[in-house]
């Protein structure tokens, strides 16, 4: 199978824009990782699977020589998550180019996907919570969700495959292999510290691939919380992970600056008016 | 995170109120309250910050599992923090947090933020006693499994977190 830039991988590896090209080769088992450096390798350069290609890419970017360039050749979250790597900082900017290959509705519809061709990458596009499956959905918006919740999180077997395939859970010391947060002989993990605690340290970043909910061995659906959080900071902040802007977050005190009286004296999320949570049910 | 703990393993409060208090503002608040001798309801336990940005969030989420029935974080007035607005980035984490425990089912009512300052122990009152007596009504909500990570019926696999 052949890659739909496989032409433009060789002229660029041709004419040395780039140093190596990231992508998927195809071989007897399957589609694997790998680095081409020279051109004639790109035969076996293939794209027909969705593969997370992310937490690689930032591998190979953080350990690339000075002047280096690499050329991605992924999927439109595995582009995004780049940029939200880039964004933090994690390698000098302007060391890659993604050559983004678009999913077909399938693939779309199987990642709950809401911006599966490249041409809307930047954009901020549908809510990812409006865009997750019915059966997704009603996690999300049944009045009893805590149970069904608890006996899905109950499934964890503590693999940190979640966490080891996101692409952009990058810091060098984790909290969840801190023994004083998360007891080490526990199983399964309490389900707030383990997964709530993940989900909102990702949560700005969370460009909701669902590589995690993919290497989930126990199959719990993860991206169903992330596309709520990430439903959440569009509604609240018109703010989508992957877009050039920064994080909310990170500049919510310079941005929004003082405004001193005009504040309400106090400000109580138990009271009808709810106004620090902007992600109201439904949303 | 030691002090979390100690505030949540206390088996005597039957629901037990954590409140996260900045020192410039909700404190001092806090301590008129007790110098006026305002009527307070006594479950809650008091953590000095030193902003409410401090706060992260795992400590919250710690927190619920380790017993807390409901959580308060309470600072500065937004325009009045001592730390470069350090607590618009509170609000929009703690929004942030609440979407993820709406998310997953718990009720968001126990967790409040709420802005003061050190002259408002009458203000600080009534809205601990009113977030306690809503964390009370939710006694016996099924969120609370979620919180504590284990159904109220001994069927966990071996090994699960003991609970209070």
């Amino acid at each position: 199978m052949s890659s739909l830039y496989a032409d433009e991988a060789r002229r660029l590896l041709r004419e040395g824009t780039v140093t190596a090209i990231f992508g998927l080769r195809s071989g007897k088992e399957g589609p694997a990782p790998c680095l081409f450096t020279a051109e004639e390798e790109l035969d076996a350069l293939e794209d027909g699977t969705k593969y997370p290609l992310g937490k690689i890419a930032w591998r190979i970017l953080r350990s690339m020589p000075e002047g280096a360039h690499l050329a991605v050749v992924c999927r439109t979250c595995d582009s995004r998550a780049i940029r939200e790597q880039e964004k933090m900082g994690q390698f000098p900017r302007r060391r890659v180019t993604c050559l983004v290959v678009p999913c077909d509705a399938e693939q779309a519809e199987r990642c709950s996907c809401a911006m599966p061709s490249p041409e809307n990458i930047g954009a901020k596009g549908q809510n990812p919570k409006a865009a997750l499956s019915p059966a997704l959905r009603v996690l999300l918006d049944a009045p009893d969700r805590a149970k069904v919740w608890l006996g899905h999180m109950q499934r964890c077997i503590k693999c940190y495959g979640c966490r080891n395939v996101c692409p952009v859970c990058v810091c060098p010391e984790c909290r969840l292999e801190d023994p004083a947060f998360v007891p080490v002989t526990v199983l399964p993990p309490s389900p707030l510290p383990w997964h709530l605690c993940r989900a909102t340290h990702v949560a700005e970043h969370c460009i909701g691939c669902g590589a995690c909910q993919d290497a989930c061995p126990s199959g719990i659906p993860l991206l169903a919380l992330h596309n709520a959080i990430a439903g959440h900071l569009l509604t609240a902040f018109a703010y989508r992970a992957g877009s050039d802007e920064l994080s909310p977050l990170r500049t919510a005190a310079t941005v929004t600056g003082a405004t001193g009286a005009a504040e309400p004296e106090w400000k109580n999320s138990a009271g009808d008016s709810d106004p620090f949570v902007s992600g109201k049910e439904g949303a | 995170m030691t002090a979390v703990l100690t505030a949540c393993k206390d088996r005597e409060t039957p629901v037990k109120t954590l409140v996260f208090a900045c020192r410039w503002c909700a404190l001092l608040g806090a301590e008129r309250a007790g110098r006026e001798r305002l009527l307070l309801d006594p479950d809650f336990r008091l953590i000095p910050l030193e902003c409410a940005g401090a706060l992260s969030l795992d400590l919250i989420l710690r927190a619920f599992a380790d017993g807390a029935h409901g959580i308060a974080v309470m600072g500065c007035h937004l325009g009045g923090c001592r730390h470069n607005e350090a607590n618009r980035n509170a609000h929009a984490r703690l929004g942030l947090l609440a979407a993820a425990l709406h998310a997953v089912g718990v009720r968001r009512e126990r967790l409040l933020l709420s802005w003061g300052t050190a002259h408002e122990a009458g203000q600080f009152a009534a809205v601990l006693s009113g977030f306690q007596r809503t964390v009370r009504e939710l006694r016996e909500e099924d969120d609370l499994i979620l919180l504590r990570g284990c159904f109220t019926l001994p069927v966990g696999p071996l090994g699960r977190e003991a609970t209070p």
